[in-house]
């Protein structure tokens, strides 16, 4: 039989006095960033003169679904080096991932519900952006739950990493949705051929939103990674 | 696919080179446990060799190893000088292995069973080969069995004619006797000198150290997931009752190239739809379920134009994903019976062969499902047919099937790797496949003459476009499904 991938290593345990350290300033860094965004999107951006106060979601709305794309990704890059070098390290990332991208996915859905029923009038419309945003919850979740039913972390590792790679396949078709399939969906307002058609200060906000967000990602994926690292341990010692 | 192929290094050791098998700091982890730690042997070609140890000290898990259908967690082993990792269809051709499981299909016979073997490895004459196997193996009144009836005695030679069929030059036995008679066990030892004879190197593990010390020159002990003996054994004194009649001497079959990528899936595909005329399950079940939606709907849905424009398109398309999980999931469960997806690692065929044959036969028997579905459902829940388009129609339907066919045969490994098994498809195959629903709904619906049949054309090219990305997905993805 054909084995090109290397050999598989094994996840030691990371955390240290260090790495406890640094978790602990993020988790500062965090709160004070939320705090920033909270402020930035509710008072320094100014009011809508058309939707009003309910486009202020668009802030949460569109930082989430960006950092869902990116958390995504990260499961796609975790896939690919999980089958290259057979390191479960590389599935752990992506595992984590997954999960932090799926609670910002459904993040993105419900604030568009919301969005929708002041805007549209009802929760849910079957226009193509957001039933291909709900597709992609269902695959991240179908990802999710084949990790819970797949006791073997080798074999769940490589299973996981086709499903992760096949499942970001899906994410350029969501992106690309509203040019392919006429749709409700407001169109692209920050990256256009003309340049962002947002006030700056409107920009400045959604900016901060990124910054809070990406740190959040950051700090959620991390704490799910340690709680990785202790159930091996444990699961280790039971196997000894 | 060129690109995937191209990583299969051929073994570049011509077949005068020795093949002789290293093994060099094996180790193995199965998640958190390690069965094997710094193994290293060298079996040189023509040795006779013994490999003991008690329950769960990796003997198994050695050999699979050593016949490359699990990947080492660190070490490796090599044949003749190649490493397995990068071994190509010679390499794989070197050896025969005898696991557990038959690896054998119980719904063909076999004769059945060792013909597509013999396909699968390139064996020039399979009616020859198998005659000589018959006579050394004594075969006689079980080729033309189906091997699911057959006693373990039975079955177990015919495993062996399976590894030996492609004549390798390194035979893995793993626990050959269990379950043997008397008479069976002679025969067994009779023909593994007959092989050792012959040149080939023989590697058996057993329990049973009167097995052991009957023919093997050589022991190899484990303890501690290691090796802890590694000795000569003494010339065998065995002077017990021979075998019935003194076997044959094992001849070498010719070998002819191996099947390329397109004829090792059309054997494949073969051998799943003569699976599935003999037993006819994937039909019976997927397309009474297809049949059983359609005339439940019918008699709540609109009939006339009404249909075509409204939910009756769903209910079809519903009816024929249902059909595909459930004919799909039940192919693939049942390669997974009896290992049969091992024999096929084993074999020199392409990996992306495995997946292109499974995903072949599933559309072959969704296409006789939509064949009779179709129909009815036109009968059903459609007008006159005025202003449909049934070339538009054939489309979609072929085109929607292929990619709900793909997706599912992609998954189907994963689904019955898991705890949740079969059920475990829909699952990992309905988020996939929605953009695919959607598409294949909206283009019955225009092909059936509602909406802008301008716009047939373009979502035909989404379809087909949507089966496209798929299609090289699971090609390249699929090996890594089956491979442990």
């Amino acid at each position: 039989m054909t084995q090109q991938a290397a050999p598989e290593t094994v996840v030691e345990p990371s955390d240290s006095e260090k790495s406890k350290r640094t978790t602990k300033w993020l988790g500062i860094a965090v709160a004070v960033s939320i705090v920033v965004f909270i402020y930035a999107s509710f008072f320094y951006a100014p009011e809508d003169s058309v939707q009003g106060v309910v486009q202020r979601i668009f802030y949460v709305h569109v930082a989430s679904a960006w950092i869902a794309a990116l958390a995504f990704f990260v499961v796609f890059l975790g896939s690919i080096g999980y089958l290259a070098k057979r390191n479960l390290r590389w599935d752990a990332y992506a595992g984590a991932s997954a999960e932090v991208g799926l609670l910002f996915t459904t993040v993105v859905l419900v604030t568009g519900m919301m969005w929708g029923k002041a805007i549209w009038g009802v929760y849910w419309t079957w226009e193509p952006r957001l039933t291909s945003v709900l597709v992609l919850w269902l695959l991240y979740l179908a990802y999710v739950a084949l990790r819970a039913y797949v006791p073997d972390p080798s074999r769940k590792a490589r299973f996981s990493a086709v499903l992760g790679i096949v499942a970001f396949l899906d994410v350029p078709i969501v992106y690309l949705s509203v040019k392919w399939w006429r749709t409700l969906h407001p169109e692209q307002v920050i990256v256009t051929e003309q340049g962002p058609q947002l006030p700056a200060s409107m920009i400045v906000a959604l900016m901060v939103g990124l910054v809070a967000m990406t740190l959040v990602y950051v700090y959620f994926v991390r704490l799910r990674f340690n709680v990785n690292d202790l159930e091996q341990q444990i699961k280790r010692e039971v196997a000894k | 696919m060129t690109a995937l192929a191209s990583r299969e290094v051929e073994s570049s050791a011509p077949s005068a080179v020795p093949s002789t098998l290293v093994v060099e700091g094996l180790g193995k982890e199965f998640g958190w446990t390690r069965v094997l730690s710094n193994v290293s042997l060298t079996i040189n070609e023509g040795e006779y060799v013994a490999l003991m140890g008690s329950n769960g000290v990796g003997k198994t898990t050695l050999l699979r190893m050593c016949a490359g259908l699990s990947v080492p967690t660190e070490g490796s082993v090599s044949i003749a000088g190649v490493d397995l990792r990068r071994a190509g269809p010679g390499l794989r051709r070197r050896v025969g292995f005898v696991s557990h499981e038959s690896l054998l299909y119980p719904d063909l016979t076999g004769r059945e069973n060792l013909e597509f073997h013999a396909r699968l490895f390139g064996v020039n004459d399979p009616e020859s080969a198998i005659a000589a196997l018959s006579e050394l193996l004594d075969l006689d009144g079980i080729l033309d069995r189906p091997a699911g009836v057959l006693s373990r005695g039975n079955r177990q030679r015919l495993t062996l004619a399976r590894a030996l069929l492609h004549g390798p030059r390194i035979v893995l036995l793993d626990e050959p006797f269990t379950g043997l008679d008397e008479e069976s066990s002679d025969r067994l030892l009779a023909v593994l000198d007959a092989l050792v004879a012959s040149g080939r190197t023989v590697v058996m593990t057993t329990h049973d150290r009167a097995v052991a010390e009957a023919g093997p020159r050589r022991l190899i002990m484990l303890d501690n997931r290691t090796v802890a003996v590694d000795r000569e054994l003494p010339v065998p004194t065995r002077q017990s009752a021979p075998a019935p009649s003194e076997p044959p001497a094992f001849t070498r079959p010719s070998l002819t190239t191996p099947p390329k990528l397109f004829r090792a899936a059309w054997a494949i595909a073969a051998k799943d739809l003569r699976v599935e005329f003999r037993t006819r399950d994937v039909i019976g079940s997927a397309g009474l379920f297809a049949l059983a939606v359609l005339i439940t709907a019918s008699f709540t849905m609109p009939t006339g134009a009404a249909a075509s424009a409204g939910a009756a398109t769903g209910v079809l398309w519903i009816s024929i994903l249902f059909a595909v999980l459930l004919g799909v999931g039940r192919t693939m469960a049942r390669e997974s019976a009896d290992r049969g997806i091992e024999g096929l690692l084993l074999s020199p065929a392409p990996r992306e062969s495995v997946f292109m044959g499974k995903a072949l036969a599933s559309l072959v028997l969704m296409a006789v499902v939509d064949i009779v579905i179709i129909p009815l459902f036109l009968v059903m829940m459609t007008s006159d047919g005025a202003g449909s388009n049934p070339f538009a129609l054939i489309g979609t339907v072929a085109l929607g099937t292929l990619g709900l066919v793909i997706v599912a045969s992609l998954f189907s490994g994963i689904a019955v790797g898991s705890r949740l098994g079969e059920s475990m498809l829909p699952i990992l195959v309905m988020p996939v496949v929605i953009p695919l629903m959607v598409g294949s709904v909206e283009l019955t619906r225009l092909a059936l003459g509602a909406g802008d049949s301008s716009s047939v054309w373009q979502w035909l090219g989404i379809l087909a476009g949507f089966d496209l990305m798929v299609l090289l997905a699971a090609i390249a993805m699929f090996r890594y499904v089956i491979e442990e």
